[in-house]
């Protein structure tokens, strides 16, 4: 194997308490760090705890596709490796989690021959289950990017908790610009089509901040179009209904274990 | 620079975050109490008002104008 690695982590949403040890040490070991984090002050930070790393921002210009801007990111990080170099690569929240060139450096570094790693982080939806009470286990959970849920008109379950992201930038694929309201629209009419205009929805953000709660306000699925979003906002629909039980398949899971399905399921 | 004159803005608020996040004691002083923390650190009346009402959209407005950035959103949709 050549000489070079790449160590991919994530600062967790919450900047500084979110980071995880094992991320930490990945940062302080490494040879050169580059860096790409979402809100402004958290970059205060993060130059305190590695005054050398490069940050990956200079790379979005205005008027520049997004695919671009994270080909010159993987380009730019790949290059260090390449020169023999042990790179971490530090993104925001999860860096596995709507942060394609994390991925995509590591794909790249690997069919290289180099070794690397993605270390798991806090996400924001990490986030969004401890903020709203939200458990998985319960009945599911459907989670999608709010473009590609409309632009690909993906079928998903109302009986199961959905969430959307990115909801503030609909079919937005350049530089980071003000949050779309007439985009939101689309969605929410959309929605209507499966939710009754009195259902009640969550706009949430997670807190970027080592402080502060996170932002949770509630609305009817009619009255959220008029909310304003920030760039971070999430939409969170609860489940409409209860998803009744499959007889015949209960009937097959009773026969194949000794012990029977509990009837609350 | 910012909004309050060089002193007591969104530099130093930003400032002040960084240290809880690698200062353990202060962080504690902070849960503790929190306005005292704020203003001890010298932030501005406005932005620790932001700060203990949790308004995020204030405070990333804020720290945007500060330091000439905007929001950078994760991922791309090819439709």
């Amino acid at each position: 194997m050549p000489a070079g690695s790449l160590t991919v982590v994530g600062t967790g949403i919450a900047f500084g308490v979110q980071l995880t040890p094992q991320a930490r040490m990945a940062i302080e070991r490494a040879d050169d760090v580059f860096y790409l984090l979402a809100e402004p002050a958290a970059e205060v930070w993060f130059r305190k705890l590695s005054p050398s790393a490069h940050s990956l921002r200079p790379h979005y210009a205005v008027g520049r596709e997004r695919a671009e801007t994270y080909v010159r990111m993987v380009e730019e990080i790949l290059g260090a490796v390449r020169e023999g170099r042990n790179v971490c690569a530090v993104f925001y929240g999860h860096p596995g989690v709507f942060a394609s060139p994390s991925h995509e450096a590591v794909r790249r570094a690997r069919a290289e021959g180099f070794s690397a790693v993605m270390l798991p982080a806090v996400s924001a939806e990490d986030c969004l289950f401890a903020d709203l009470g939200v458990d998985p286990g319960e009945s599911g959970c459907q989670s999608y990017e709010a473009t590609d849920f409309l632009l690909r008109r993906r079928t998903f379950d109302p009986a199961a908790p959905l969430v959307l992201w990115q909801v503030a930038f609909i079919g937005v694929t350049g530089a980071p610009v003000e949050p779309s309201p007439h985009a939101f629209g689309v969605l929410v009419d959309h929605l209507l089509e499966f939710y009754e205009d009195s259902h009640r929805v969550i706009v949430y953000e997670a807190s970027p901040y080592p402080v502060g709660a996170a932002s949770i306000r509630e609305f009817t699925l009619g009255e959220v179009r008029a909310a304003e979003l920030g760039a971070m906002s999430t939409l969170y629909v609860p489940p409409a209904a209860v998803a009744p039980v499959d007889a015949g398949l209960r009937a097959r899971l009773d026969a194949a274990n000794v012990e029977p399905v509990p009837e609350r399921l | 620079m910012n909004g309050n004159g060089g002193k007591g803005g969104p530099q130093q608020l930003a400032e002040f975050f960084a240290s809880l996040a690698e200062n353990p004691a202060l962080y504690n002083d902070y849960l503790t109490n929190p306005l005292g923390a704020l203003r001890a650190a010298n932030i501005s009346e406005d932005l620790i008002s932001a700060v203990l009402a949790g308004d995020l959209h204030h405070l990333n407005k804020r720290f945007q104008e500060e330091f000439a950035q905007t929001i950078i959103l994760g991922t791309i949709v090819r439709g």
